[in-house]
């Protein structure tokens, strides 16, 4: 099981997971987006040598090539965020290096030659950077990196220019958006210079209370400067949506146990369920869980379920191809069978 | 008349354009025009857009921006052009190809442009010690103006170790 499923991290009440993205190329190489077939291999290759001269590295991470996957496989892997929705996309050209425990993975021939991506579960952006930091000087002990003095680490798209990194966090907020706080969260976090995005990242809706926080400026920085910034804000937030959680429980008690009491109740006896349906009353299920007005659920199960409920997952249990409405049937019999 | 791009329909809208003096006809049924005009509406509002708008900000007259249009990167030949409607650069020697275009908006995404992070080992030993040099005349300059002479002396003898070594 993956760490951040396991839900036992720092914060994990709010923070499901921290993760923490670095952005490399290498010198003298046309980015991906103008990089033939053979020099996509080449590149490939050449990180596979720089982590074969690391022997922990070497022992820990194991090379997945897109192209001799199936789609559904590489939807997998974004489902569990070891690799990004764009990396999904060069199926031709595109690897990923990924560690045993799955926290760690290196992926080739993305927007930029290499990401590294550290995701570790609770609030540990620290930690996250730490590690990532530590993959960077590894590979950077063979490989030469675009780098210019005055802008940093030279990326393919110029908002990622100077530290090449994107550090997130993803929260569950149901306390601040049953307040109606939200807005003004994400207004504040907006002036403070930092993102909020959906579950998968840029592009994806904001559903069941899921926001993800991360970093807009990577140039001018430091990267400690950057971590201990959005770690402050974070902690801010955790304080809100802690406070909210406490004045619901004191002035509304019922209204939110039967909030949270009806969302079990229909995620264990509907017979059709959408992703959005199954996502929103997730998060007032998790609240509940959160809070101790449902007893005797492990937040492990919450998150398994919000993994294996997305569509490639979900086809993989069953085993088959399945379209929407079929999905919806499948979705509900496997969060009875959990549940229950 | 019929639609250009269906062929089936009859065509109702009728655009003309004139871009840097060759005039250009374009016509279309409602389905056509309103299809373009989603994807139009799509592409407004994605980061690439954005990126040309800000790219974009100072220049006046068309002819400038066409003549920036056309200039090629020597070492992956991708154009300017081709970097405004991607927004993703060819390779890091893009870098100083268009130096003085992207100094100005890496300022404005990010509202500076200068690296203050990470440094390379490799790169690093150099620019690490200018770094600490800079620091030190800065230290020494304070230093001075205390009349602390003696302290003063020592970071002259620092500063002399280490552009010694560089």
């Amino acid at each position: 099981m993956d760490d951040w499923i396991k839900g036992e991290g720092p914060h994990s009440e709010i923070v499901i997971s921290s993760r923490v993205r670095l952005a490399r190329n290498i010198a003298g190489l046309p980015f991906p987006d103008r990089l033939n077939e053979q020099g996509a291999q080449r590149l490939i290759t050449t990180v596979e040598k720089a982590i074969k001269r690391n022997p922990v590295l070497f022992k820990d991470f194991d090379l997945n090539i897109l192209k001799g996957m199936t789609p559904l496989e590489t939807r997998i892997l974004v489902e569990k965020h070891l690799i990004s929705p764009a990396l999904a996309e060069r199926h031709d050209q595109g690897a990923v290096f990924i560690s045993k425990n799955r926290q760690m993975s290196i992926m080739v021939n993305e927007e930029d030659h290499i990401r590294i991506q550290v995701l570790l579960p609770g609030l540990q952006l620290d930690n996250a950077w730490d590690l990532a930091n530590k993959i960077d000087d590894v590979l950077e002990e063979t490989i030469d990196f675009a780098y210019d003095e005055r802008y940093g680490y030279l990326t393919a798209c110029p908002t990622n220019t100077g530290t090449g990194m994107r550090a997130s966090v993803m929260v569950h907020l149901p306390a601040l958006a049953l307040t109606n706080q939200l807005k003004r969260v994400f207004q504040a976090l907006g002036q403070l210079g930092l993102a909020v995005r959906g579950l998968y990242g840029e592009g994806t809706d904001i559903v069941g209370n899921m926001v993800q926080i991360s970093n807009q400026l990577t140039l001018g920085q430091s990267e400690q400067h950057i971590i201990k910034s959005l770690k402050g804000v974070t902690g801010e937030i955790i304080n809100k949506e802690n406070q909210a959680r406490e004045a619901m429980l004191k002035n509304s008690r019922i209204a939110l146990e039967d909030k949270i009491c009806r969302a079990y109740g229909i995620l264990t006896e509907a017979r059709i369920i959408s992703s959005k349906e199954f996502m929103e009353l997730l998060s007032d299920v998790r609240l509940g869980v959160d809070t101790g007005i449902l007893k005797g659920i492990d937040r492990a199960v919450l998150n398994e379920l919000m993994l294996e409920s997305q569509p490639a997952f979900l086809q993989s249990i069953a085993g088959a191809q399945l379209n929407d409405s079929e999905r919806d049937v499948f979705r509900a019999q496997l969060i009875r069978r959990k549940m229950k | 008349m019929l639609c250009q791009k269906c062929g089936k329909k009859p065509a109702v809208i009728h655009r003309i354009t004139n871009v840097g003096g060759s005039k250009q006809e374009v016509h279309l049924c409602e389905e056509c025009a309103r299809e373009e005009a989603n994807t139009f509406m799509d592409d407004a509002f994605s980061i690439n857009a954005l990126l040309s708008s800000l790219l974009n900000m100072g220049i006046d007259t068309p002819i400038k921006v066409e003549k920036m249009e056309t200039i090629k990167c020597g070492a992956c030949g991708q154009s300017f052009g081709e970097f405004r409607t991607t927004g993703r650069l060819g390779c890091d020697q893009c870098y100083t190809t268009y130096k003085d275009r992207l100094a100005s908006l890496l300022k404005s995404i990010h509202g500076n442009n200068q690296h203050s992070g990470k440094i390379p080992k490799r790169v690093g030993s150099s620019l690490r010690i200018r770094r600490e040099v800079d620091n030190l005349k800065t230290e020494l300059e304070k230093a001075v103006k205390a009349e602390e002479y003696e302290k003063a002396a020592e970071i002259r003898d620092r500063i002399k170790n280490l552009t010694g070594t560089a």
